[in-house]
């Protein structure tokens, strides 16, 4: 009878390492995928914080460090795919000059000093953005008899990244 | 006598036992590995990022956490037929997004090297360990001495940081690295890039180098004929900008158009792995890294110029702006440039123009074609600086 209650006693025990186990391996996966859920987060972070020093320095849009020129942005407009090989397939970026309400696009193939917004690689879809200032130096921006002169704007520039799909 | 009980006693702890012991070594056997692993592939992301950052910025930065991780040898592999490049170490890779070339090591040293085109400019990013390039100019005209300097441009400049690139001439059986009189620097130290930048060219030519090369130079021979070449790499001196170079044990020809393809073959060597010769394949790396953002960059410029070259005419219609004012003046140079951006554009859309002569030929006349028009657009104010 005092075997059996011992035995008994041992298999209870066993249950409940058992049940330890399980809950250490639970928590140890919930854990894991909390980690790798966070590890995501940092990534896209760092994918769009890279992706905005890439833009901010990249001389295809700027002539000098954050200052874009607005004729390479009209222009990068209608390039897109050659742009994403360079910068990322999941990157877009917007320029808007600040100081105007309405939003006046800029023509890809026509010089425009009155448009006040681009955008490359824009289209539909969750992502995560940063915005930073920046300057727009407008090649035409004031147009004398005896010649032209740049001017400077103060814009945005946002920089994003499109959900994975 | 043993009851039936302290034999169920027995066989249960020795069941627990083995159960724990087993749980616990796999476990931290996994554990340890992995933790290993993840270290080294993020070691290897750090690198690639600080790479970046040297690219972008052009601050020159020591990276010395291949060490920490044991991690010394990598390569490049070239992901086909995209071309991308990417680092291959034991543990993981890394898609290269900048063009970089490097030399594996614990220790290293990076440094941005820039080729001015005039309307772009176009970089790479270096790492070298502690790296000799000895120079064997064997002819020694001013020609080849001219073109041993700007290869040695195209180097990093490791003055004030650990490791140090320097730099050397062969003679014969005879190494001079660090030597009075020749780099400026005291007796003993090491001649670095701006020193052997102002040395000056011998009377006499050089023979063949045939001194036995420690670890960690590298040997650059400049020749008319590089035929038999025993180690490192070898140039013959171009005609129209572009020329051939050779990499000791292969068999294969290299077109070289500019001194960016220099420093790529260089700093690669004659190392080889099974990802073919490092040389080569910085090489191929540097010429398509050079084909996508150059090409983008000329199609992009083009579409500007003619761009503002309508917008000039507009205003001249318009009457807003003189007919005979020197912007007026910028239109056909504008168009001009938009020209000779779309031929260059077209040129490096090609699968391989760097391995066609009569391409790479023809991408050197319009590069220097458009560097004219581009500088004369500045020189009249038309582009500001």
């Amino acid at each position: 009878m005092k075997g059996q209650m011992g035995m008994m006693e041992y298999m209870i025990m066993t249950v409940f390492i058992m049940v330890v186990i399980v809950i250490l391996v639970f928590f140890f996966s919930g854990w894991q995928i909390s980690q790798v859920q966070m590890q995501a987060s940092k990534t896209r972070s760092e994918a769009l914080l890279s992706g905005m020093k890439n833009v901010l320095y990249s001389p295809l849009f700027s002539r000098d460090d954050s200052m874009f020129d607005d004729a390479k942005l009209s222009a990068l407009q209608v390039k897109c795919d050659k742009v994403k090989e360079v910068l990322g397939a999941d990157v877009f970026i917007e320029v808007k000059v600040l100081g105007r309400e309405a939003e006046i696009p800029c023509d890809p193939y026509r010089y425009d000093i009155n448009c006040n917004y681009w955008s490359i690689c824009k289209r539909d879809g969750t992502h995560s953005s940063l915005v930073m200032p920046v300057n727009v130096f407008r090649n035409m921006g004031n147009v004398l008899p005896s010649g032209v002169l740049g001017r400077t704007d103060l814009a945005t520039v946002k920089v994003g990244v499109y959900d994975a799909q | 006598m043993v009851s039936a009980f302290q034999v169920f006693k027995m066989l249960f702890g020795l069941i627990i036992s083995g159960f724990v012991l087993y749980f616990l070594v796999f476990y931290s056997g996994s554990y340890s590995q992995t933790q290993s692993q993840s270290r080294q592939v993020t070691i290897l992301k750090n690198f690639e990022d600080l790479a970046k950052d040297v690219y972008y910025t052009g601050n020159p930065s020591p990276f010395t956490d291949f060490k920490k991780a044991g991690l010394s040898t990598f390569s490049l592999e070239i992901r086909e037929p995209e071309g991308r490049a990417q680092l291959v170490t034991d543990t993981g890779k890394v898609a290269l997004s900048v063009p970089l070339f490097f030399r594996p090591g614990e220790e290293l040293f990076l440094d941005r090297v820039t080729m001015d085109l005039g309307w772009w400019e176009f970089h790479a990013a270096e790492a070298m360990p502690e790296t000799k390039v000895i120079f064997n100019p064997v002819e020694a005209d001013a020609e080849s001495w001219a073109y041993m300097k700007e290869a040695a441009g195209m180097m990093p400049s490791s003055i004030g940081f650990e490791p140090k690139v320097t730099f050397g001439l062969c003679d014969g059986d005879v190494i001079v690295e660090d030597f009075i009189g020749l780099c400026g620097t005291a007796e003993g130290d090491p001649c670095e890039k701006e020193y052997f930048l102002r040395i000056s060219r011998p009377e006499a030519g050089m023979s063949r180098c045939t001194a036995g090369l420690p670890e960690g130079h590298v040997l650059v021979t400049i020749a008319r004929d590089c035929t038999g070449i025993q180690s490192g790499v070898c140039f013959e001196p171009p005609v129209s900008g572009t020329g051939n170079a050779h990499i000791a044990g292969s068999q294969k020809t290299y077109l070289y158009h500019d001194a960016m393809d220099w420093a790529a073959l260089i700093t690669g060597g004659s190392r080889s792995d099974i990802y073919g010769f490092a040389g080569e394949n910085l090489w191929r790396h540097k010429n398509r890294m050079f084909g996508t953002e150059v090409g983008l960059a000329a199609e992009m410029m083009a579409e500007r110029s003619r761009m503002l070259a309508t917008a000039i005419e507009d205003e001249v219609n318009a009457g807003t702006l003189l007919p005979d004012s020197q912007t007026a003046d910028c239109k056909q140079a504008y168009l001009d440039l938009g020209a000779s951006l779309d031929v260059i554009a077209d040129t490096l859309a090609l699968e391989d123009y760097h391995t066609a002569f009569a391409s790479v030929r023809q991408l050197n006349e319009k590069l220097s074609e458009a560097e004219a028009i581009y500088s004369g657009l500045v020189n009249r104010g038309c582009e500001p600086i």
